[in-house]
């Protein structure tokens, strides 16, 4: 049996006075998870708010299990659990209070598993939201998250102002989580390691338009970091050249596929592998130029 | 289904308002001792005033709209949550009312106690509906901030109206409006005439209900 795509975004478009997303495609599989960069303010969390219906799209279609994410909105906000950048829990209230009042909306909650989270994360049931770390907010985000059986789980900047450790303990926990093959993980930021880590898919996006969505294995296959004298370039080269940047001694590319650029230079050229850091910064700096 | 947890939500966010606002409603009670029922109006649309507002900040100041509307809620929900909240808040401001007018009735103190009247009851309850039925459209349109001057000019104005209007129903001079108006009153029953009245509010609740609703589902969050 073909299984539909979990998350399935087609044409999605959302004008803003300054900015607006262009009719944005992707489409995320059960089993994996996607990464999706882009520098600040590239409309990463413009597109989390349209899928969680905060946002109203202008237009496209936004389909998760396969339904439409307004018609079936509270069916499928059932099974997605969700992570923001920021804390949206009542400051006020102790942690105990904060999953007292969002448990009951869950049809499948699951306090075994939140009870599990809470020691694993070492959690202070009594303590009051606002005393805890930002390390602390986001685990308690998290084991609300992954306490119902949500089967998507969407992040906006999760790692976000976290220190390295906690971090790192986070991709672990989704890289666990990922084990079910009928869960998926759809997260931003724009720290591109986290994404080496644990992505299996990379969607870029920049000035409100996807610039690549791709398996990340393939994306470090073929993308390249050229290297070579100034003399070898000419304007048909350049066009093979995601961007560029030059000095007096030479120039430095990003390409989209090494055996193009290997059959054209040859041994005129160094060859490197790039990061995805890398691939973010040409793509979005040719759109900057462009 | 309601989910009341959204209500005790309200309730369990501001505990100390809700005392804060017990100790207000007792101060009222002396400072207002002249005014008759005017002193529960007040009273009671004065703590309601505190609280509601204070849960609209703290909705605010969280950003809680995004982390509620990720949940699998109905918009509609949390807008009638809102709205019920108000009549838990109102009904427990009543009852501190006439525990505090019980207990200092018999304590012995030299004050003048307005004891609560079915009347009273009713006044105090359409002058909470009045407030927070034209505050509540305005605050889910532009936000606990934005709406917070013409919140202050909305709850002055509505409780020294109503209880301005109150005490004036109460001593009627012999104008011919006003007999107009008791021939009226006194054609009717008590009772049906506060049926009518509460018939009205309730009306009056369900289309800001509606407006709110309308208003909030296409609230960008």
């Amino acid at each position: 049996m073909i299984m539909e795509p979990i998350l399935e975004i087609r044409g999605l478009r959302k004008e803003f006075k300054d900015f607006g997303l262009k009719g944005i495609d992707l489409k995320l599989d059960r089993g994996y998870i996607m990464g999706f960069i882009g520098p600040n303010g590239a409309g990463k969390s413009t597109t989390i708010r349209l899928i969680m219906n905060l946002l109203k799209k202008d237009g496209g279609e936004i389909k998760i299990f396969g339904k439409d994410h307004v018609k079936y909105e509270q069916e499928i906000k059932n099974k997605i659990g969700f992570v923001f950048d920021e804390n949206h829990f009542y400051e006020e209230l102790t942690v105990s209070e904060m999953k007292w009042i969002v448990a009951p909306f869950y049809r499948t909650w699951d306090e075994a598993a939140f009870n599990k989270y809470i020691r694993k994360f070492e959690l202070p049931l009594k303590k009051k939201i606002k005393e805890l770390s930002k390390g602390m907010k986001m685990k308690f985000s998290l084991a609300i998250a992954l306490s119902h059986n949500a089967e998507l789980l969407i992040m906006d900047e999760p790692t976000s102002g976290l220190d390295p450790l906690i971090r790192s303990e986070l991709l672990d926990i989704l890289s666990d989580v990922i084990q079910d093959e009928n869960k998926a993980v759809f997260f931003s930021t724009h720290i591109t390691s986290d994404l080496d880590k644990i992505a299996d898919f990379v969607t870029l996006i920049h000035n409100g338009e996807i610039i690549l969505s791709m398996a990340k294995d393939d994306i470090l296959n073929n993308y390249r970091i050229v290297k070579g004298g100034k003399e070898i370039l000419n304007s048909d080269i350049r066009k093979i050249f995601v961007g560029i940047k030059e000095n007096q001694f030479g120039f430095e590319a990003l390409v989209k596929d090494k055996n193009q650029v290997k059959s054209r230079l040859g041994d005129k050229i160094h060859i490197e592998k790039p990061t995805l850091e890398d691939i973010m910064l040409y793509h979005t700096r040719r759109a900057q130029n462009a | 289904m309601l989910n009341l947890h959204l209500i005790m939500k309200d309730v369990l966010i501001q505990k100390k308002q809700i005392i804060f606002g017990f100790f207000y409603l007792l101060f009222i009670i002396f400072a207002f001792q002249n005014s008759d029922v005017g002193t529960f109006i007040i009273g009671i649309t004065a703590f309601t005033y505190l609280v509601v507002t204070y849960s609209c900040a703290s909705e605010e100041k969280n950003r809680a709209d995004v982390m509620l509307n990720s949940l699998p809620v109905k918009r509609s929900q949390i807008v009638a949550m809102k709205y019920l909240s108000v009549v838990i808040f109102f009904l427990s401001g009543t009852l501190a009312y006439m525990l505090f007018t019980g207990l200092l009735k018999n304590s012995g103190f030299n004050i003048k106690i307005y004891m609560l009247t079915i009347e009273g009851f009713l006044a105090g309850f359409i002058s909470v509906s009045l407030m927070t039925g034209i505050y509540f459209p305005i605050y889910f349109k532009v936000g606990y901030m934005k709406s917070r001057i013409l919140n202050l000019i909305l709850f002055f104005s509505i409780f020294t109206g109503v209880s301005y209007i109150a005490q004036y129903i109460q001593h009627m001079d012999n104008n011919a409006l006003n007999k107009l108006l008791a021939g009226i009153l006194a054609s009717q029953s008590n009772f049906s005439i506060a049926v009518i009245l509460l018939a009205l509010t309730v009306i009056f609740q369900l289309i800001s209900y509606g407006i709110s609703v309308k208003i909030y589902n296409n609230r960008e969050l």
